[in-house]
């Protein structure tokens, strides 16, 4: 508390003095300029009065981007990266291991400690005595497996003592939280990489789309209108049947504006809602389809419900043209936490050498992205039964 | 910002404070001080102000390249008043060295500083 209301009361000096200071630093350069034609002066009166006009002109203009600088400077100093909290603490969690493993190995005497996980080494301490034995303990949290901790023996021919592999396993459970933790950052950060890159290649797709294809019939109709302009009054057959043309094209964009817009979202979740876009969804050669879901439907965010909407076309067209199916039924089940998509057909149901397509990747990926869960698996009369569960 | 961290921008800044606080001691307030009051060549009031600055900036290059806060603080405030010092040279000192000299220690003086406040951003997690 009291290095809080220090580094607050160091923040609340600095600050203001750094400003005031780089306004007479300004001004003193300023007149180092101003009068540069009668240096050295003899006193600060020689300086003239417009040069401290020019010098507050030159602070008024730097005055936001230099006050904002210090400040993010002198808040650092002071407070340290606090402001940064999503920084501080992907570095505390890069820090965290080696640290636990600096210490385990001061605190015990081990020479050597190594910390490993999903089959590769996180982070080692120390060189293991050539000929000492290595003793492994199995790093658990919450009954999985996160990984494995690895201590050498202080000599050569010289096991750990029973009250030493006691102490190791005990520090163990800390060493496996702290690995979880460590690899629950690593997990959000590679979500928000995961994010951000979706979010541009989606963004590419959609520039694609429009440069390509929208953005050169557009100005090819402008071109052609102009023609079609000119031709009105001196060939009004040849107009005609460039209109035509032209009314062919303007509806051929507007079939890539609305094919654009649906991969965006579909329309009809929001012209319909949930239960009736499924109802609409676009019919499947063959296919009968019954569609359950509440009356009136919860609110679900837009991501599950565009998800649920996906996942449930596709489940659809897999069962038409893979799995030979007649029928279908697609049911909505909302929950008090949690919102179920179940997708039953009757068809062949899945080979027993089956394997994830491109298709079953996409269901399971739109599930997961969402802190949701996809199983596909046998239907309790045959078929297949595609199961996709997200939290509200 | 960069990407220097923040105890390599702070050690960098003690090492710059370090070289210019033993030049002054060497190159100015010594061989004043040994003058004495009566015979320096320059105000005694001045080389005695120098001499502490030069101090101050030891004691605060110790502490900023242990990293500590009062080293970064007591740094800029030394190099602030330096900074006076290099404008005031400018605008009454003779003489093409002097200029040089004061112009040169007013870069050191404000890249210290904003060495001091610098601010490190770390890019990745684990």
């Amino acid at each position: 508390m009291r290095s809080e209301r220090a580094a607050r009361r160091l923040y609340q000096l600095l600050y203001p003095f750094l400003l005031i200071w780089y306004a007479f630093v300004v001004a003193g350069l300023v007149a180092v300029v101003t009068t540069w034609p009668q240096r050295p002066i003899g006193s600060l009166d020689e300086i003239p009065w417009w040069s401290h006009a020019i010098a507050f002109a030159v602070v008024a203009a730097t005055w936001a981007p230099v006050s904002a600088h210090l400040d993010r400077g002198v808040h650092q100093l002071a407070f340290g990266q606090r402001d940064n909290a999503y920084e501080v603490a992907g570095h505390v969690s890069r820090q965290l291991l080696p640290s636990v493993a600096a210490a385990l190995a001061g605190t015990m005497s081990l020479p050597h400690v190594e910390i490993e996980a999903g089959g590769r080494v996180v982070t080692s301490y120390g060189k293991a005595p050539e000929g000492a034995p290595i003793t492994t303990i199995p790093l658990v949290y919450q009954n999985h497996a996160v990984g494995t901790l690895r201590v050498s023996a202080r000599r050569r021919r010289d096991r750990l003592s029973a009250t030493d592999v006691r102490l190791l396993e005990d520090l163990a459970r800390q060493v496996a939280i702290t690995l979880h933790a460590a690899g629950l950052s690593a997990a959000v950060q590679q979500s928000r990489e995961q994010l951000v890159t979706a979010r541009e290649e989606e963004r590419r797709r959609i520039r694609r789309d429009l440069h390509d294809g929208l953005a050169p019939t557009l100005a090819s109709l402008g071109l052609r209108l102009g023609v079609l302009q000119r031709a009105i009054a001196t060939d009004p057959a040849a107009a005609t049947e460039m209109a035509a043309e032209l009314r062919t094209d303007v509806r051929q964009a507007t079939a890539d504006i609305r094919r654009l817009v649906y991969e965006l979202r579909p329309p009809m979740l929001d012209e319909f809602g949930l239960a009736d876009a499924l109802r609409n969804l676009r019919p499947v050669d063959g296919l009968s389809r019954t569609v359950s879901a509440p009356d009136p439907m919860p609110a679900l965010p837009a991501a599950v419900e565009v998800a649920l909407y996906r996942i449930a076309a596709e489940a659809l067209h897999n069962a038409a043209r893979h799995a030979g199916a007649t029928r279908c039924t697609v049911e909505v089940a909302a929950g008090a936490g949690d919102v179920v998509l179940t997708v039953t057909d009757d068809g062949r149901g899945l080979p027993v050498d089956y394997l994830a397509g491109v298709g079953h990747r996409s269901m399971r990926e739109r599930s997961t992205e969402l802190g949701g869960t996809l199983d596909i698996g046998a239907g309790p009369s045959g078929g297949t039964r595609v199961v996709a569960r997200f939290p509200r | 910002m960069g990407r220097m961290t923040r105890s390599t921008a702070l050690k960098v800044a003690a090492a710059l404070s370090v070289v210019v606080a033993i030049i002054g001691i060497v190159a100015f307030d010594l061989p004043n001080l040994v003058l004495g009051a009566e015979e320096s060549r320059d105000p005694f009031a001045i080389v005695l102000g120098s001499f502490t600055s030069d101090v101050v900036a030891l004691v605060a290059a110790y502490g900023a390249w242990r990293l500590q806060k009062w080293g970064a603080v007591l740094l800029i405030a030394v190099n602030s008043f330096w900074i006076i010092q290099a404008v005031g040279s400018l605008l009454f000192d003779a003489g093409a060295g002097a200029m040089a000299f004061a112009s040169v220690m007013l870069v050191h003086h404000v890249a210290v500083i904003s060495l001091c406040l610098w601010r490190e951003r770390v890019v990745s997690a684990v």
